[in-house]
Formats: structure tokens, sequence, C-alpha cells
């Protein structure tokens, strides 16, 4: 298997992007965009689900223009040797950065929700040390996982239903109340709950082509991915503003698991604590997607074609980092950070290298 | 071999299985005190009293008895530390069924008492709220008194009132929402504490987070039918003449057996709200001793004089709660959102009072047992 060329089937994409993509901002989401956008969130929502589409088209054509190239190869192709390394080195650093945050919010959740006298280390570890196992394997085994575990997102939405006994649509009303200008910054607010989709500009030389080549069969499978995780985070973000009275929410950082607390049933008492393990997985995917992205950055750094050994080199400076003491205003901050810097990797230089592969063809032809 | 390699991953399985339990946060039964049911009131010199029951766990066997213990405090997580130098174990607020609030407590804001049962993710707030007629404590002794669990029988109490349309169907997290709304008010059970007996008295409505009044049983089903809130059954009680030499013979009592509201807001130019309910009560009746609904006439003159008083006891409960200043139907939330721009207009702390409510009850019987 590891040398023999493999290729992701378009069913293992469509998981690997949902998975990549639904990772720890699903919980507090649906606050994060309140605070700017107040009710109109879902608005934001749908405003940022378009962004994200132009983006993921223009990462199709783009890859189109340059077949069978990742984005480190574009890099090197349209600008040269050095800037096309600290292109790389630039995308390891902000990978690197997002597992150290994602890996941040998720002990302090645990911590404050699960398990508050376990030790960071050990939930730190725990989480690391299951990832870097599996990520040393071949992004096809990694894809499978993906698919197999999919099954909890059934599961996610059915203990997210138990909400509607209790809902109050009028809460949603008037629409428009915030104005054009904060539903953008909402929609700003929202694009960082969408980021994973990233991973495509790292996997697309593995993506098994059609024989048809003129169907865009990954263009559809993406957009697909896509379409289902904009659907899932406007059936959460609308439960939860019409579950919560407006004001309310603004108290309850962590609305989607803090709404299953208000329900029993004579077999399982707590939905809250189901609900939970079944987010870790969510997040374990997202994590594994980019300690894939950040080590395999890290071996072309290196000029290596595996990314294998160097899983565990980057595993120990996350689980290293991520013990920064941190407390409540600190992790906001540098996931405000987070927000800003991943605007550059995801829009600005793919754009720029899209642009890149347009002018060059026209030169040629 | 190949069964030597399966002992061997089972072996390795069972070792495993030692490492994935953590041991830092287990809790186990027998060093904790499980919450199940909380009361507080205010002490005379203004400090908070909470009265905690949980069930009685020996070594041998657990007891289906209840412990009681009381402790004042500033705070209600004072009050939960100075508890748990009292019970020796552990206090678990994670298995909480009531929360019982005295009706002094509960006439000043409530949300400070709750918070920290908001705030703890350990505590249940699938609870449900209740106030009671003087203090939680001696509501709270009365089932002690009769050796039942304080828990057990307010829920049950509760339970039963709410499957038959007297009180609403809330608990401590559905209670929030409407608390946060400016345009909306919550009702809860009111129970009273008399001889010993605990008893469903009514409802207990809020006004923002203060207790400010209560309805009786037969007005808050009333209310409930109102809000389109019927519940499985309920029944109302209701006098309907005043010449017959025995009393129970001026009485009838019908079953809800369905209801239906038609709820309209308008708001005029000038600022004023008009409120039109009309309710339909399709009804049985379990209890007329006149033995007349034969004919069509009798029936339907029975309807007319049923719609007729029940229209006059609307009045009466809309009469009150606009008087505890409680938007119980959340006037104020549909104006909110279909109304905005009138919605700044209205002072709500003030002009809910002055609205005009039109209600309009319509019963109908359909039948009547199964004798005529």
């Amino acid at each position: 298997m590891n040398n023999k060329k493999s290729y992701l089937t378009q069913r293992q994409l469509l998981f690997l992007m949902i998975q990549a993509q639904i990772g720890v901002g699903i919980l507090s989401l649906p606050y994060s965009v309140l605070q700017k956008a107040s009710t109109d969130g879902w608005i934001s929502i749908i405003i940022a689900g378009i962004f994200v589409q132009i983006l993921l088209i223009i990462y199709i054509y783009m890859f189109k223009l340059n077949k069978g190239l990742n984005i480190y190869d574009i890099g090197q192709k349209y600008l040269g040797n050095l800037i096309a390394y600290v292109v790389k080195v630039g995308y390891f650093l902000y990978f690197t950065y997002t597992c150290i945050i994602m890996l941040v919010i998720f002990t302090n959740f645990m911590n404050i929700w699960l398990f508050p006298f376990t030790p960071r280390l050990v939930i730190n570890f725990s989480l690391i040390f299951v990832c870097v196992y599996l990520v040393r394997e071949s992004l096809i085994t990694i894809a499978r996982f993906f698919v197999l575990t999919s099954i909890i997102f059934i599961f996610f939405i059915i203990t997210t239903v138990m909400a509607y006994t209790n809902v109050h649509l009028l809460y949603l009303f008037p629409i428009g109340q915030a104005g054009i200008k904060n539903i953008f910054m909402g929609s700003f607010e929202s694009t960082i709950a969408f980021l994973g989709f990233e991973i495509l500009l790292v996997v697309h030389p593995f993506i098994q082509q059609a024989a048809d080549k003129k169907a865009n069969t990954t263009l559809k499978t993406v957009s697909l991915a896509h379409l289902f995780i904009v659907l899932l985070y406007l059936f959460v973000v609308i439960t939860s503003y019409t579950f919560f009275s407006p004001d309310e929410l603004m108290l309850v950082p962590y609305p989607t698991v803090y709404m299953l607390k208000a329900f029993t049933s004579t077999v399982i008492d707590r939905i809250d604590i189901i609900f939970i393990p079944l987010w870790c997985i969510a997040v374990m995917t997202s994590f594994m997607s980019y300690l894939y992205l950040a080590s395999f950055t890290l071996a072309k750094c290196f000029k290596s074609k595996e990314h294998r050994r160097f899983v565990p080199i980057t595993g120990v400076v996350i689980l290293l980092l991520s013990f920064i003491p941190m407390n409540n205003l600190l992790i906001t901050k540098l996931s405000n950070i987070l927000g800003i810097v991943s605007m550059i990797f995801i829009g600005i230089i793919p754009i720029i290298l899209f642009l890149y592969s347009i002018i060059w063809k026209e030169r040629r032809d | 071999m190949k069964g030597q390699a399966f002992s061997v991953k089972c072996f390795l399985i069972v070792i495993v299985l030692f490492f994935l339990c953590g041991c830092w946060d287990q809790r186990l039964l027998k060093e904790t005190t499980l919450l199940m049911a909380a009361g507080f009131d205010y002490t005379e010199d203004g400090k908070l009293l909470g009265t905690i029951s949980s069930p009685k766990i020996s070594k041998e066997k657990v007891e289906d008895k209840a412990q009681f213990f009381s402790e004042s405090g500033s705070t209600p997580n004072q009050v939960r530390n100075a508890l748990d130098r009292k019970v020796g174990e552990v206090i678990d607020p994670s298995k909480l069924r009531v929360m019982i609030l005295g009706s002094e407590l509960a006439a000043q804001p409530i949300y400070p008492i709750l918070d920290l049962y908001y705030r703890d993710p350990r505590s249940s707030i699938s609870a449900k709220l209740v106030v009671v007629e003087g203090t939680a404590k001696d509501a709270m002794r009365v089932p002690i008194i009769h050796s039942q669990k304080p828990s057990e029988y307010i829920l049950d109490l509760l339970l039963s009132a709410e499957e038959s349309t007297i009180v609403p169907n809330l608990n401590l997290q559905t209670i929030c929402p409407i608390m946060f709304d400016p345009g909306q008010d919550f009702m809860v059970p009111y129970l009273t504490a008399k001889n010993d007996e605990l008893k469903v008295q009514g409802v207990a409505m809020f006004n923002n987070q203060e207790f400010t009044g209560t309805l009786d049983t037969s007005e808050s089903t009333l209310f409930l039918l109102m809000d389109n809130k019927k519940s499985r059954d309920g029944s109302l009680t209701l006098k309907v003449s005043d010449h017959e030499k025995q009393e129970i013979k001026n009485f009838i009592t019908f079953n809800l057996e369905h209801s239906k509201v038609n709820r309209k807001i308008q708001v005029s130019e000038d600022n004023q709200v008009k409120v039109d309910i009309s309710l339909v009560i399709k009804a049985e009746v379990n209890d007329y001793p006149h033995d007349q609904l034969t004919t069509r006439e009798e029936v339907l003159k029975l309807n007319n004089k049923l719609s007729e008083l029940l229209t006059e006891k609307a009045h009466t409960v809309i009469k009150k709660m606009q008087d505890a200043n409680c938007d119980g139907f959340g006037i104020g939330r549909e104006l909110i959102a279909l109304y905005p721009e009138r919605w700044k207009y209205l002072d709500w702390e003030k002009d809910y009072s002055k609205i005009e409510f039109n209600p309009t009850v319509t019963v109908e019987v359909i039948q009547h047992g199964i004798i005529n």
C-alpha cells in the first residue's frame, strides 16, 4: 500500500472534507455568530457558506490549470524557490497553530464540562497519541477511518432534534435587525467554523480522476460536502436561537451542548454527556486532518516524500506548545488571531496562485 | 499458531482496559450525597437559608428515606459548602429533581439564587422550580413527617398537576429563556403547606425574575387553555345557578376534551395594543345532577351559560395577570418579532398592564358520560 500509488475515491473525499471541517467550532458557533450578528446569525452562516463555496471553485480551477500538482508544487512553479519555501513554512506554522488552538479549546472544554480533576497532560496526550498513531498511515487509511466514523453525524442530529420539543420561532424575528454590516461581521466569525476545507489544497493530487474528463466530479463532491456542513450549521444555529432567547444566549458560550442539559428520559438521564463523546470524534478527525497537513508540509520543507517520520515530531511540538498556560481570555484572543491569519492561507495565497495560473496559461497560448 | 495469536490479542485487550479508565474524575456513590431536592429561604437577618434532602445510603442497603439538612450563608455556594461540612460526603447536584423557593425569597430577583445551578456543568437543570407559600424549609418537612422523600413527593404532585392542565410543564432550563426575554414572563407551580399537607394551590406569576402574584387552580387551567397549553386532561367546575336548595346542585364539572385558541394582536398608530383571544372548549360533562341533557335546547342553554361564565372568568384571570405584570402569553415577544417599529415606543413594564384584552370563551358540550 505504501509504495503503490493509490487514490482517494470520491466517496472518501466527501467524508474527508466533512470530517476535516467539523471540529471544535460547532459547539460555540451559535454563540460566536450571535455576538456579532445577533439573531440574524443564520444569515451570516449562509453568506460565509457562499464565500467558502467560491473559494472551493477557485481551488478546483487552479488545480485544473495545474494538473497533478499540490499547492506547494504550484508555488514552486510560479513563485520561485525562495518564496515558495517561505510559503511552505508559513503553511506549516499555520497548520500547527490551528492544531494547538484546537487542542487547547478541546482540553479546556473537557476540563470544565467532564473532567475537572484530570490533568490536562492526560487529555492532551491521549488525543495526540491516538491521532499520531493514525496519521502516520497513508491518506487513504485516514480517509477510510473518516468514512467509518461519519456515522456519528446521524446521532449528532438525533440528539439535537430533542431540543425541538421546546423551541420558540418568534426569537428569530424581526429578520435583518442586526444590519448588513453586523451580518457580514458575523459571517467572518462563521468562516472560522468552516476551516478545514483547505485540506483540498494538499490532497487534490491524490484524488482519483473520473474517466470522463469534462465532468466536474471533484467539484461536485466537494460542493456536496460543503452543502452538508452549511445545512448542519444552519440547523444547529437555528435550533439554539429558537431554544434560548437572545438575551440568555449571551450567557451560554456552548449552546449546542447546554441545551441538551434540559432534557431527561427514563433511560438516559443526561443527553449532553452522550453528545460530548460524539463531538470528541468530530474534533479528533479534524485534528487528524490538520496534523496530517502539518506533517505533510514539514516533510515537503525537508524535501522528503514520506510524511510518516514527521508526524511524531509535529505531535510532540504541538503537545509541548499546548501547555503554555492559557486562560479563557488568552484563548479567545489567540483564536481571533487564527481567524485573521487563516484568511491569508485559505484566501489570499491560493487566489494569487490562481491568478498566476491564468496569466501563465494565457501567455503560453 | 493462530489460536495463540488470538489469545495474545485477547490478553492485550484486557490489559488495555485497565488503562482506559481515568481515576481522577471518578465519583463513587458511597462518597457522595445525592442532592434530590433543594429549597431556599431568607433568614431573619437577610442571609440565605438552604435546605436539602437526599436519600439515605447505608452500608447494607439504600434506605428509602430522606435526610434533611439546613444551613445558612451569603451565597448559594457558601450554603452548599456549609451543608457539605454537615453531611460528611460531597454533595452531588447531578440528580436534582425539584428546586423550592419560599414565597418571601421569590419576591426578590431569583436569578442570583439559580445562577450556581446554571453555571455548574454537573448540576441537573431539568429540575422543576416551585414556589411555596411560607418557607421552603417548612414545605420540605411535610413529606419527611410522612416518611417520604420530598423530591419524589413534590415531583409526583407536580407531574399529576401538569397532566391535568393545572400547572405549566417547565423546568429550570426552560424558564431561563423566558426569564431573560423582555417580552415574556413565566409561571411556576405554587404550593401550600398547611396542616402537614402539601397541596398544589395554582401557579405563581413572575414579572421578569420576581414573584408578583398567584392564580388559583381553575384560573391557571383557564390561562393554560388560553395559552394553548392543554395537557392530557383537565377539568373545570363552575357554579351555574344559585337557586337550588342543595348546594351541590348549583355546580357543574366538565372535562376538557379538546380546546382551540385563536389569538390576534392589533397595534394602532398611537401604539395602543389590542389582543383578541378566542377560545373554544369541547367539554364532556361528568358531574351534573340535574340530568336534563336530553333536549337540544337544554344543551344549547348550558353551552351559553358556560361560555358566559368562562368569558367572565377569563377577564378576571387577565386582570390578575396584568396586576402582577406577568406577560404569560408572551404578547411582548410577538410585538418584538412582528411589530419591531411599534415595540420601540412601548415601555413594556408600564404599558403591559394598560393593553386591552378581549377574551371570548365558547363552550360546547359534546358528551355527557353514559347517562343523559
